[in-house]
C-alpha cells in the first residue's frame, strides 16, 4: 500500500527509470488509446494510468532502478484484459504490449409462433481444464431482451458451443426445451461457432421449436404427512431442472421430457441436505417412449465418517497436514492429521466432494515442512485417484490414502520468442503428459521468460497460446490433437533441467 | 395389482361420469384480445387455456384479435394471453361450470389478479351448456434503453443497471434507495442496455459496478440517471404504456477522503503464530442494502486504510479472522471485531484507531408482561449492514432464556415470534428491548458490545394480525 503511494509521488521527482511503452491492437497493430494501465506491486490497490491518443503510457519507476515483482494489467472494453509480468532482464522503456480484441456472437431468438423470445439464457461453452479433466464449461452468457436480441461479448478467439435455455418461454409452454444452435436438442457440428479475434458474428439467429417429448411418471413411497421436492435434471454441466415441484402427493407425472440422460431426485427438507432428510435418486434414460410406474424409495440421509492417512513416499514421518473436503454447495470441513498421519472426517453427508491439501504452518515438530519440501502426489480412495478430480460419497468409504513425496520436482526454465526473434510476453505455455496430474501452465514475462514445476518426471508435449484468456483453447481435445507437434516433445528429469528455448512459427 | 388399486378411485369417479356422458353438455368460449389503451384489436395474439392441472390448450387469435374454443369440458379454466409488445395477461379465471340444480346461474364475473381487467361473462343455454364470452385487454409495455459511458467518455461495459421504484412524486427519494431493484440488467461491450416488458410507472435508474481492478476506478461512483451520486438529486423516469424511453448515463467521478488508523487487537486473544486478516467496511447510512457502494479494506497488518470515501455517515465494521487456522476457509470464523458509527467530512481521517473486541455469545431472556401467558419463543437476529451474515436464530428454554453463539460483528435487528406454528397468527408485541440500562432503539443492537449485560426482551400479549414478521420498531422517546 505504501509502495503505491510512493510510486505516485515519485512521478513528480525526476525518477531514475521510467516504465514506458505503447499498447497496440494485437490484430491490426494500431495504437490503443484510453486503455487503463494498472500497476500492481506489493500493493493490493493498484496505481492507475491511461494510454494517450497514440497508445503511449509512462509510469514512474524506482529510484534505484530495481524491479520488484510488478504486474501491469491493461484493460479496455472490447479487448481481453492482459497481464504482463515485468522482467528485470528486459528494458523498462519502449515496451510493446498487445491487447487482443474480443469477439462477439449476436443474434435474435424467436419461437414457433414467430414471437421474440424474451429473457432466454444463451451460453457460449468451450472446453476447460479443471480438476484433472477436460470438460465443457460456460465461458460467457447473455440474456435476450424483449425483442429477442442477445449479444455474447468478451469472447477470446476460439470455438464455442451455443446453448439456449428458453427461460420465460418455458413458463408459457413447457414443450420449449434447452436447445443447441442451430435448433436441436443435441449438440452437433453445426452447434459450434468459431470466432477470430475482434470478429463480430451478428445474425446468429435461432428459432426455438416445441418438442412433445415423453411423459415420465411414477410415485414416491412417501410416509404420511411428509412433503418432498421432486426434480428432474439432465446430467449436464449447468443444466437447469426440467421439472421441479414440492408435493405431498406421492404420484408424479412429468410431461414433455425430451430424450436424454436424467437424474430424478426426491428429497424432503430444504435445498441443502441435512442428516435425517429423506432422499431418493434414480438415473433414467429417456428415449422415444413414455416411462411409467417408476417407484422412488426414500432412504434416510445418514452422516458417515471418512478416515484416512497421510504417508511419505520415503517412509518418513509425514508433516502435519490440513485436509479439506468441500461440497459443490460450498460447505466445507477441514481436519488436521496427527503425528501418525491419520485423520478422520466426522458426519459427512452424501454428495460430491473436492479435496484440498495444505501444510499446517502453525504446527511444529518432526514433520516440519520447511525442512522437508514434500508435496502431495496422490490421493487414493479405494482404487480411485481423487487428488484432482474429487469424489462422490454415497455410503461408507475409505480409507483415503494421501501420499507425499520429497522427490525433487522437475524444474525447467524457458524463453519464448516469435519467428523474428523477439521475446513474446504474456503468452501461456502449457506442458502436458499422459498423466494429467502433472499438467502445468505458466505465463511468460516481458522478457519472454517462464518457469515450470510439473509434479512428475517424464515425457511432455508443449503447447503455447497467445494470452491467458486464450488458454481455454489448450483444453480443447481437437486443438490439442492438431497442435501436438508444434514444438518438439520434452523429456523432464527430477531437479533442474536444461533451459528450454521455444520459437513460434511464422504467421 | 398395485397399479389397479391406484386407479380404483379414478374409476369410481369415471364410471358414473361416463354413464352420464351423453347428457353432459359441452362448453365453449369466444373472446377478443384488445389494446387496453385504445380498445383496438391485437391481431395474432396467442392464448393458453388450461383446466386445473390438465395439459394446456393453445390457440391463436385471428387478424381481428378474435378467437373461439368449442367442445370444452365444463370446469374452471385458467386463461393467459401473450403478444409481442404487450405485458402477458396471466391467470384470468374463466368459469365454464354447469350450475347445479337449485343454484343460481347466468352471469359470473371473475376479475383477473392484476393489470387491465378482463371481462368474462358466462351464460347457460336451455340445454344447460355454458357459453363464455371474454374480452382480454392487453397493456402495451414500456422499454428503457440507453448507453452508459465512463468519466472518460468510453463505453462502460458490463455495468449493472438497476431499476428502482420511483414511487409517487410526493415520496422522499431516500425511501427508495435501500429497496431491492425491480429489474437488473447489464450493459454490453458497447455500454448499451435495454430493459423491456416494463409496467408503466415511475422509476430510478442506477448504473454501478462491483469495483474491479483495471476497469472501474475507485473514484467512479454508482450513478443515478441524471448524473447524480445521491438519489435525492437523481431524475425520475416516468414511463407510460408503450413508451420507448432513452436514458443515457455518464458515470460520475468524484474524489473522496481516506479513513485510516491502527487495528488494536485484544490482549491475549491472538493464538501464537496466527495470521489475522481484518476486513474493515464502511456501509453508507443511506444504502445499507446496496453493497456496491460500501468501501472496504483488508489488512493483515497493524493498520488499515480505506481510500476515496465520499463524505457522509457510515457504519464502520471490522471483522478479524484467524486465517492460519484453516487456509480453506472452513474454520475461519470471526474471532474479534468492532462496530461504530462514523461521519466522514471534507478532510482525510488518519487516526481512526479501532479497538477490536472478542466475539462473544449473546445471552438473553424473554419475559412477558403481566397477565400474559409465557410461551416458547423463537429469537432471530437479522444483519442490517452489508457484509454481515444474514441471520441466525434460537429458541428460548422454559425459563425464557436463550443463547446465540458467537455473533459476528455487525448491526442486527432482533425479532421474536412464537416457536409453535399454531400460534404464528398472534405475535406478541415488544414492550421493551434493553441491554442492561440501555434501551435498544429500533430493536437493533451492535455486536460485539461492551459490558456483560444480557439482552432483556419484554413482550406484551396483544394479538396482532397478519403474517409473522418482525415486531414493529420502537423509537426512543
Amino acid at each position: 500500500m505504501k509502495l503505491a503511494i510512493f510510486l505516485l509521488s515519485a512521478a513528480t521527482v525526476a525518477s531514475a527509470q521510467t516504465i514506458e511503452g505503447n499498447v497496440v491492437d494485437a490484430v491490426t497493430g494500431a495504437p490503443v488509446a484510453g486503455a487503463m494501465v494498472s500497476l500492481y506491486s506489493f500493493s493490493p490497490s493498484p496505481a492507475v494510468f491511461r494510454t494517450d491518443a497514440s497508445g503511449h503510457f509512462s509510469l514512474p519507476g524506482f529510484d534505484d532502478g530495481s524491479i520488484p515483482p510488478i504486474v501491469l494489467s491493461i484493460s479496455k472494453a472490447g479487448y481481453l484484459q492482459a497481464r504482463y509480468q515485468l522482467s528485470s532482464k528486459s528494458a523498462q522503456s519502449g515496451l510493446q504490449l498487445q491487447l487482443m480484441p474480443t469477439a462477439v456472437i449476436a443474434g435474435k431468438l424467436s419461437d414457433d409462433d414467430g414471437f421474440p423470445v424474451d429473457r432466454a439464457h444463451i451460453a457460449a461453452l468451450c472446453y476447460r481444464f479443471a480438476d484433472g479433466v477436460r470438460e465443457l464449461a460456460t465461458k460467457a452468457t447473455a440474456e435476450s431482451n424483449d425483442l429477442g436480441e442477445y449479444r455474447i461479448f468478451n469472447l477470446p478467439p476460439g470455438r464455442y458451443l451455443i446453448r439456449v435455455s428458453p427461460g420465460n418461454l418455458a413458463n408459457w409452454d413447457r414443450r420449449y426445451q434447452t436447445e443447441y444452435l442451430p435448433g436441436s436438442l443435441e449438440p452437433s457440428a453445426e452447434s459450434w461457432i468459431e470466432v477470430k479475434a475482434g470478429e463480430e458474428r451478428a445474425g446468429i439467429d435461432m428459432r426455438l421449436t416445441r418438442h412433445e417429448g415423453v411423459s415420465v411418471e411414477g410415485r414416491v413411497v412417501l410416509p404420511p404427512g411428509r412433503i418432498v421436492s421432486l426434480s428432474l435434471q439432465e446430467k449436464l454441466e449447468g443444466a437447469a431442472p426440467i421439472y421441479f415441484g414440492r408435493t405431498a402427493n406421492p404420484f408424479f407425472h412429468i410431461p414433455h421430457v425430451p430424450p436424454g440422460n436424467y437424474r430424478l431426485r426426491a428429497q424432503s427438507g430444504s435445498f441443502s441436505l441435512r442428516a435425517g432428510d429423506l432422499i431418493a435418486e434414480q438415473e433414467i434414460t429417456v428415449a422415444g417412449a413414455d416411462i411409467r410406474d417408476l417407484v422412488l424409495n426414500l432412504g434416510e440421509v445418514k452422516p458417515m465418517d471418512l478416515s484416512g492417512v497421510v504417508a511419505e513416499e520415503s517412509g518418513g514421518v509425514p508433516p502435519t497436514m490440513l485436509i479439506n473436503l468441500r461440497t459443490t454447495l460450498g460447505t466445507s470441513q477441514t481436519v488436521r492429521s496427527d503425528s501418525k498421519g491419520t485423520f478422520t472426517f466426522r458426519d459427512l453427508l452424501p454428495g460430491q466432494y473436492h479435496l484440498q491439501l495444505a501444510f499446517d504452518v502453525t504446527a511444529s515438530g518432526p514433520g516440519d515442512h520447511a525442512a522437508m519440501p514434500s508435496y502431495p502426489i496422490s490421493a487414493l480412495l479405494g482404487e480411485k485417484e481423487v487428488l484432482m478430480s474429487g469424489f462422490g460419497l454415497d455410503g461408507p468409504a475409505g480409507p483415503l490414502k494421501i501420499t507425499l513425496s520429497n522427490r525433487l520436482e522437475p524444474r525447467v526454465t524457458g524463453n519464448l520468442r516469435d519467428a523474428a526473434g523477439q521475446a513474446v510476453p504474456g503468452a501461456v505455455v502449457v506442458i502436458e503428459s499422459a498423466n494429467l496430474l502433472a499438467r502445468r501452465m505458466t505465463v511468460t514475462d516481458t522478457a519472454g521468460d517462464f518457469q515450470l514445476y510439473p509434479r512428475f518426471a517424464g515425457d511432455y508435449h508443449v503447447y503455447v497460446a497467445a494470452s491467458l484468456d486464450q488458454a481455454d483453447s489448450l483444453s480443447d481435445p481437437d486443438y490439442i490433437n492438431a497442435h501436438r507437434n508444434d514444438f518438439p516433445p520434452l523429456r523432464l528429469v527430477e531437479g533442474q533441467n536444461p533451459p528450454l528455448t521455444l520459437r513460434l512459427p511464422a504467421r | 395389482m398395485e397399479s389397479f388399486l391406484r386407479l380404483l378411485p379414478l374409476l369410481l369417479v369415471w364410471l358414473p361420469l361416463r354413464a352420464q356422458a351423453a347428457t353432459i353438455p359441452k362448453a365453449d368460449l369466444e373472446g377478443d384480445v384488445t389494446n387496453s389503451i385504445n380498445g383496438r384489436p391485437v391481431a395474432g395474439a396467442r392464448i393458453r387455456i388450461q383446466l386445473s392441472n390438465r395439459e394446456p390448450v393453445y390457440i391463436r387469435a385471428d387478424e381481428h384479435g378474435h378467437f373461439r374454443l368449442a367442445d370444452l369440458n365444463p370446469g374452471f379454466y385458467d386463461l393467459s394471453v401473450d403478444s409481442p409488445g404487450y405485458l402477458r395477461a396471466e391467470h384470468v379465471s374463466v368459469n365454464l361450470t354447469i350450475p347445479r340444480p337449485g343454484r343460481g346461474s347466468g352471469l359470473i364475473v371473475s376479475p383477473p389478479p392484476k393489470g387491465p381487467k378482463a371481462r368474462v361473462t358466462t351464460t347457460i343455454d336451455d340445454n344447460g351448456a355454458p357459453h363464455g364470452r371474454i374480452t382480454v385487454p392487453l397493456l402495451a409495455y414500456a422499454a428503457i434503453a440507453g448507453k452508459v459511458i465512463d468519466p472518460y467518455g468510453m463505453p462502460a461495459a458490463q455495468t449493472t443497471m438497476q431499476l428502482l421504484s420511483g414511487g409517487p412524486p410526493s415520496m422522499p427519494a431516500a425511501a427508495f434507495s435501500s429497496a431491492s431493484p425491480i429489474r437488473q440488467v447489464g450493459t454490453d461491450d458497447k455500454g448499451e442496455y435495454r430493459i423491456g416488458s416494463l409496467e408503466p410507472g415511475t422509476y430510478y435508474l442506477l448504473a454501478s459496478r462491483v469495483p474491479s481492478f483495471g476497469i472501474w476506478e475507485q473514484t467512479f461512483r454508482p450513478t443515478y440517471y441524471g448524473e447524480a451520486v445521491d438519489i435525492a438529486a437523481a431524475k425520475r423516469l416516468v414511463v407510460g404504456p408503450g413508451d420507448r424511453i432513452t436514458a443515457d448515463i455518464q458515470i460520475v467521478r468524484k474524489a473522496g477522503m481516506h479513513v485510516a488508523g491502527r487495528l488494536i487487537e485484544p490482549a491475549g486473544a491472538v493464538p501464537a503464530g496466527a495470521r489475522i486478516d481484518t476486513v474493515v467496511t464502511l456501509t453508507p447510512d443511506h444504502s445499507r442494502m446496496l453493497n456496491l457502494a460500501s468501501p472496504f479494506a483488508r489488512s493483515q497488518d497493524e493498520d488499515y486504510r480505506i481510500d476515496e470515501v465520499l463524505p457522509g455517515k457510515y457504519l464502520l465494521t471490522a471483522v478479524s479472522r484467524n486465517i492460519s487456522a484453516d487456509p480453506f476457509g472452513a474454520n475461519q470464523n470471526p474471532i474479534f471485531g468492532m462496530i461504530r458509527e462514523i461521519e466522514v467530512g471534507d478532510t482525510d481521517m488518519d487516526r481512526v484507531d479501532l479497538e477490536l473486541r472478542p466475539i462473544r455469545d449473546l445471552t438473553g431472556r424473554v419475559t412477558f408482561d403481566k397477565g400474559c401467558e409465557a410461551i416458547p419463543m423463537r429469537v432471530q437476529i437479522l444483519g442490517l449492514a452489508s457484509f454481515t451474515p444474514g441471520q441466525s436464530e434460537t429458541t428460548t428454554d422454559e425459563d425464557g432464556n436463550f443463547v446465540l453463539h458467537a455473533v459476528p460483528p455487525g448491526r442486527y435487528m432482533v425479532s421474536a415470534y412464537p416457536d409453535s406454528e399454531m400460534l404464528r397468527g398472534t405475535i406478541p408485541s415488544v414492550i421493551s428491548m434493553r441491554q442492561g440500562q440501555r434501551d435498544l432503539p429500533e430493536n437493533a443492537f451492535d455486536a460485539p458490545w461492551t459490558g456483560d449485560d444480557p439482552l432483556e426482551i419484554v413482550l406484551g400479549c396483544k394479538a396482532q394480525t397478519g403474517a409473522p414478521s418482525a415486531p414493529a420498531p420502537r423509537r426512543p422517546q
